[in-house]
């Protein structure tokens, strides 16, 4: 063991439906040493994301779940504090990995360590734009939406982590973009800033089906999916022949107790031939050095915006990581959990 | 002169169809124009898929009340004076539910008599070497992408579609497992290879049924049926599993389609779900008719007619498609 004592969010209890406070632990534990090729990192950022919350179920699925009594896990970046030997990290290194939900990680090969450059964008952006969310836009804009030029393009949760890049990758390839978001600001963030051709307030919308209809006369190729139920129903029936729907996530179905009815319409997908393909974004890390290019070279020209939920304190990222059921964020979630310099 | 006689839409259905919502007429061809030809018909299809034009409903172009029904058919050339268009040929194509037909020659595609003898009947043209067989053979292979050792599960396995389509997996060297409603249709899967069938009229919860057929899952689900079938072949996939959506006969009578209600494995599991339109590959059709009559001459490849005769009763033999009483490929003898 080190001399230090760092603070960590545990699984308390497996949430079933909504998860609440009640389910997570703040608890303080003792850091061990690095062991052959580890370092300390000292985390500063974490993410909280939606696909967290099918690991607090106990069930197959791409990634393994969480246990009960054990620090949660997730993106998360920090500075470099302490190397042990071979390793290929130097004290003083930023780093992104995967151990966030604690204030100090001990990160080996298995978490996935990569170093960052603080230089290139705020350090923060490597767990957003630059990162897995926007790594996630990419790899399923064009690989699984088979995007090409002069495609319409449909993007539910259109302001958030993901939603947003899809949007702006979308339009600096030339299409014609639609997003839907949750509230009047979102929507008009989505007009202004991320420069989309329409934005539609799903919660206003009595019609849903109508409202994106009305927005895609001549019908949609790429639909890409983040929350499914009545907007992959609307979607279905406006795709046009040979369209693609990318399922990157169905943030209405992860707290749903039993399956919700639907989509009725699902039978859309012979006449319209359409293809319908869910994806994980670590299937998909070969298209990391073309995202890193054209991301970087978006970025630069100030092509390429987001927004960012910022949640003071290790403490608070349970309230930050329900937030994102509610609708509150706005853009990408993040858990400011450190000193922006470590050492 | 020739009378013909021709099923019509009197009126749409609303639900399964009834014998009412359709009405024989009788009448008297014109003479014979130059350009054209005579048709005598012989056999006619009876296919699901055209329920939904029946009653026009939100995606396939609706047929007009009093147009014929329109389906494949095979038949007999008794007068031509078009040049492309032989006396005598035996012929396919959209003859629609009808005695004889008139026409210009457009959509008709002459048999060839080298193809259509030893185990491969005329008949075929219009069943496995049809759409049928066709969308099972590129269902298959480009849609399901089928590859040796993929585990594969097939609604409607007994009809000519999903018997197709689980024959050609097992020629893949797949582990193949098939869903019929009957257990003589369940003993035919097994004569023609699938590796397990499963009666669901009889074998309570699918989704565990399916489970207990292949408990490391399915690489492949092709879709025939739709709706709670669908959702147990969802629930019980493999990572990268695909799925081949043919057809839904358990939708196409209900003016409130039951859909799907689980979504996530498509995330999870990374799965590909693809709708299919076999026109889309129509520029290998002659390819794979030339692949499947290897198989049949080499005893890999069977598949089953019923034959239903006389015109008149070929209303009945739609309506009993949604009941599940047909048994392979339905025809009917109409000449």
């Amino acid at each position: 063991m080190t001399n230090l004592t760092g603070h960590e969010i545990r699984l308390k209890s497996r949430p079933v439906g909504m998860p609440t406070a009640d389910n997570f632990e703040y608890a303080k534990a003792a850091v061990p040493q690095p062991k052959d090729g580890e370092v300390i990192v000292r985390n500063i950022w974490m993410s909280v994301d939606p696909y967290m919350r099918g690991r607090m179920v106990d069930r197959e699925s791409y990634v393994p779940p969480f246990q009960i009594g054990q620090a949660l896990q997730g993106g998360a970046v920090g500075q470099v504090i302490s190397a042990g030997k071979g390793a290929t990290l130097a004290v003083g290194d930023y780093v992104q990995h995967m151990l966030g939900w604690r204030e100090y990680a001990v990160v080996g090969p298995a978490s996935m360590p990569q170093k960052i450059d603080p230089k290139l964008a705020p350090v923060q952006s490597f767990l957003g734009a630059l990162g897995m969310p926007g790594m996630t836009a990419y790899a399923g804009l064009f690989r699984i939406g088979a995007f090409k030029a002069g495609d319409t393009v449909f993007v539910s949760a259109a302001s958030g982590a993901v939603g947003s890049i899809v949007c702006q990758l979308a339009k600096a390839h030339g299409a014609y973009v639609v997003g839907s978001a949750g509230s009047d600001e979102k929507c008009q963030w989505l007009v202004k800033e991320a420069k989309i051709d329409k934005a539609i307030n799903y919660k206003k919308e009595t019609d849903l089906d109508k409202a994106v209809g009305a927005a895609f006369p001549k019908g949609i190729d790429v639909y890409f999916e983040n929350v499914g139920g009545k907007h992959l129903e609307a979607a279905l029936n406006h795709m046009r022949i040979f369209g693609r729907i990318a399922v990157c996530g169905m943030i209405e179905q992860y707290n749903a107790t039993t399956p919700t009815p639907g989509p009725w319409n699902i039978i859309m997908t012979i006449p319209k031939s359409l293809r319908i393909e869910g994806f994980v974004v670590s299937n998909h890390f070969d298209l990391l050095p073309k995202f890193h290019q054209e991301m970087g070279k978006l970025i630069a020209e100030g092509k390429m915006k987001w927004q960012e939920s910022v949640t003071e304190g290790l403490q608070n990222a349970p309230k930050a990581f329900l937030g994102l059921f509610t609708g509150e964020n706005f853009g990408k979630a993040l858990v400011k959990i450190g000193p922006d310099k470590a050492i | 002169m020739s009378t013909n006689k021709r099923w019509v839409l009197a009126k749409r259905p609303e639900g399964v169809p009834r014998v009412a919502d359709f009405l024989l007429e009788e009448s008297v061809l014109p003479e014979l124009q130059d350009g054209q030809a005579l048709i005598r018909v012989d056999h006619i299809s009876v296919d699901p898929g055209m329920r939904s034009r029946l009653s026009g409903d939100s995606y396939a172009p609706a047929l007009e009340l009093g147009a014929t029904i329109e389906s494949a058919g095979i038949g007999k050339v008794i007068k031509s004076t078009n040049p492309k268009i032989k006396d005598g040929a035996l012929v396919w194509g959209s003859f629609g539910w009808q005695t004889h037909l008139l026409t210009d020659g457009r959509g008709v595609q002459a048999l060839d008599p080298n193809f259509y003898e030893g185990k491969i009947a005329p008949t075929a043209a219009i069943g496995l070497f049809g759409i049928p067989g066709l969308t099972a053979f590129f269902g298959m292979f480009e849609i399901g992408k089928v590859r040796g050792g993929n585990t594969v599960l097939v609604s409607s396995a007994a009809g000519t579609v999903g018997a197709t389509a689980g024959q050609i997996a097992k020629i893949q060297g797949c582990t193949v497992v098939g869903l019929a409603g009957s257990e003589a249709k369940c003993a035919y899967l097994k004569e023609i290879g699938f590796d397990t069938a499963i009666n669901y009229k009889t074998t309570g919860d699918l989704t565990e049924a399916c489970k207990a057929a292949a408990p490391k899952g399915y690489d492949i689900y092709f879709d025939n049926v739709g709706g709670e079938t669908l959702d147990a072949a969802i629930l019980n996939m493999r990572r990268h599993g695909r799925i081949v959506v043919s057809g839904q006969i358990s939708e196409y009578n209900t003016q409130t389609p039951r859909g799907i209600r689980h979504t996530l494995p498509f995330i999870t599991q990374r799965l590909r779900m693809e709708g299919l339109v076999v026109y889309d590959h129509s520029v290998q059709f002659d390819e794979a008719r030339r692949q499947m009559a290897e198989w049949v001459n080499e005893g890999r490849l069977s598949y089953r007619e019923e034959i239903i005769e006389g015109i008149e009763n070929t209303p009945e033999a739609f309506i009993g498609l949604f009941k599940g009483d047909s048994f392979g490929r339905r025809l009917v003898h109409v000449n």
